[in-house]
């Protein structure tokens, strides 16, 4: 996602009182690149392979991450409320909000389709929104709970942001499409930008959330042993075609 | 100090001693499960051939007709760039610059400077911007949204057929064709491994 947002915010870098569970890299006083991985000793301030700025945990992550998703509610207010599509028919002009074109595409049969705008344009951002929400809570009252369960809420999030923008694509197509036919015309109506803002900025908000986080409260509280086997699983994929 | 044998997970900081690798073998973390790195055999060439074919495709896929619509015996066309340049027609150009961005400048940008990048990875030319022109290749690579353009295209096929009956132009399988080799190229090439080579070609790696 955005690799860089907290650049532009100038915040400070506050890992200096931070207290890291053992077995991390911060606890060895290595810093891990987000971008490349090279590890760092603690105090280098730039990657040395890729140059990115470097940090123990993302400064400020959990002030970022709201405020984007602060965005993101504000933006789907309009994005619901207001028509995505004005369709000028023989004169006649309808206007369709989000859930007005489900409703329409439930009317004319075409099942498949409906599930797929509704899920991507209305279920899947207020379940992404409330995950992020939930997740910034439990890392701001540290709980140790659930590490696993938390940090695979946040990588399916992470994984479907992309997708709702589904519904932005179909209204350009559409305006598009029907432009050519001449009889018929579809106007893309002010929640199709409200809606592409909203879906930018809830990617912006799980980019900015640092998931390690999550582990370094159940690290610290105890809810995780500490004799984690240190090597990595291996799986070869393709045991036959390897040469 | 030297910490070339050791790799801090990014989703949970755990250190752990990576191993060497054979081909096609995947390291996990052990401790939340996420992918570490893949070692692929020859994975810059295979990436590079994809890579190729689909800006190709890509740029089929501008000049031909992308869908089409038969009225009154007539087929009128729409190409793919119309998706973007319509909006435009109704003073929707934030959203028109967005859409152009998604679909067409930049998978372009991302496939040219991924060509770029693999070209002089194959080579092994320490070029000082090779570090730069990955970054951008990162950052093109995290706002790509082909695939799910691709389903916008048949969500927007099903709900217009009920209206008037669709066809399939040629760019539209070239579309499908170019989505399914920038995924299988950006895939075959991995993050961890893409970077450990940037930074023993650069000398950068394991500085300290
Ligand atoms: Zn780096
Ligand atoms: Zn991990």
């Amino acid at each position: 996602m955005f690799d860089d947002a907290e650049e532009f915010f100038e915040v400070e870098n506050d890992d200096a009182q931070a207290v890291f569970p053992p077995l991390s890299a911060a606890a060895a006083g290595l810093q891990s690149c987000l971008r490349c991985s090279t590890l760092a000793p603690a105090g280098d301030t730039q990657c040395d392979v890729c140059g990115r700025r470097l940090f123990m945990r993302r400064p400020q992550s959990l002030q970022l991450t709201l405020a984007f998703l602060l965005t993101a509610v504000v933006l789907y207010i309009p994005a619901n409320l207001l028509p995505i599509m004005d369709t000028v028919e023989f004169g006649q002009s309808t206007s369709n909000t989000i859930i007005q074109g489900v409703l329409l595409l439930l009317h004319h049969g075409s099942y498949p389709t409906a599930a797929i705008i509704f899920v991507a344009s209305v279920l899947v951002p207020v379940a992404k929104i409330i995950a992020l929400l939930w997740l910034s809570f439990t890392v701001a009252r540290r709980s140790p709970h659930n590490p696993h369960e938390r940090e695979r809420l946040y990588r399916i999030v992470e994984f479907v942001g992309r997708w709702s923008m589904v519904d932005v694509f179909v209204v350009a197509l559409l305006v598009a499409l029907v432009q050519v036919t001449g009889i018929l015309s579809i106007a893309p109506g002010p929640a199709a930008l409200a809606f592409c803002g909203m879906v930018v900025f809830t990617m912006l908000a799980a980019d900015s959330f640092d998931s390690r986080l999550i582990w370094d409260h159940a690290f610290a509280e105890g809810a995780l042993s500490h004799d984690q086997p240190n090597k990595p699983k291996t799986i070869n994929h393709n045991e036959v075609k390897s040469d | 100090m030297d910490y070339s044998g050791l790799h801090a997970c990014r989703t949970c900081d755990l250190l752990f001693e990576l191993p060497q690798l054979g081909w096609h073998e995947a390291a996990y973390c052990p401790r939340c499960d996420h992918h570490v790195m893949t070692e692929r055999p020859r994975h810059i060439e295979y990436a590079l051939a994809l890579a190729f074919s689909g800006l190709l495709l890509l740029l089929c896929s501008t000049a031909y007709p992308f869908l089409g619509f038969a009225t009154s015996g007539q087929v009128e066309s729409m190409t793919l760039l119309d998706s973007a340049t319509s909006l435009f027609a109704y003073d929707e150009k934030l959203l028109g610059v967005i859409v152009f961005g998604l679909i067409f400048a930049g998978p372009v940008l991302l496939l040219l400077w991924l060509i770029v990048l693999l070209l002089l990875l194959h080579y092994r030319l320490p070029v000082p911007g090779l570090p730069y022109i990955a970054r951008l290749v990162h950052f093109l690579h995290s706002w790509n949204m082909v695939e799910v353009f691709l389903i916008g295209t048949l969500v927007s096929v099903v709900k217009i057929s009920s209206m008037a009956s669709i066809q399939l132009g040629f760019a539209f399988w070239a579309f499908i064709g170019f989505t399914l080799c920038t995924i299988a190229s950006v895939a075959m090439v991995d993050r961890v491994r893409m970077w450990k080579d940037i930074g023993d070609l650069m000398g950068t790696a394991n500085r300290v």
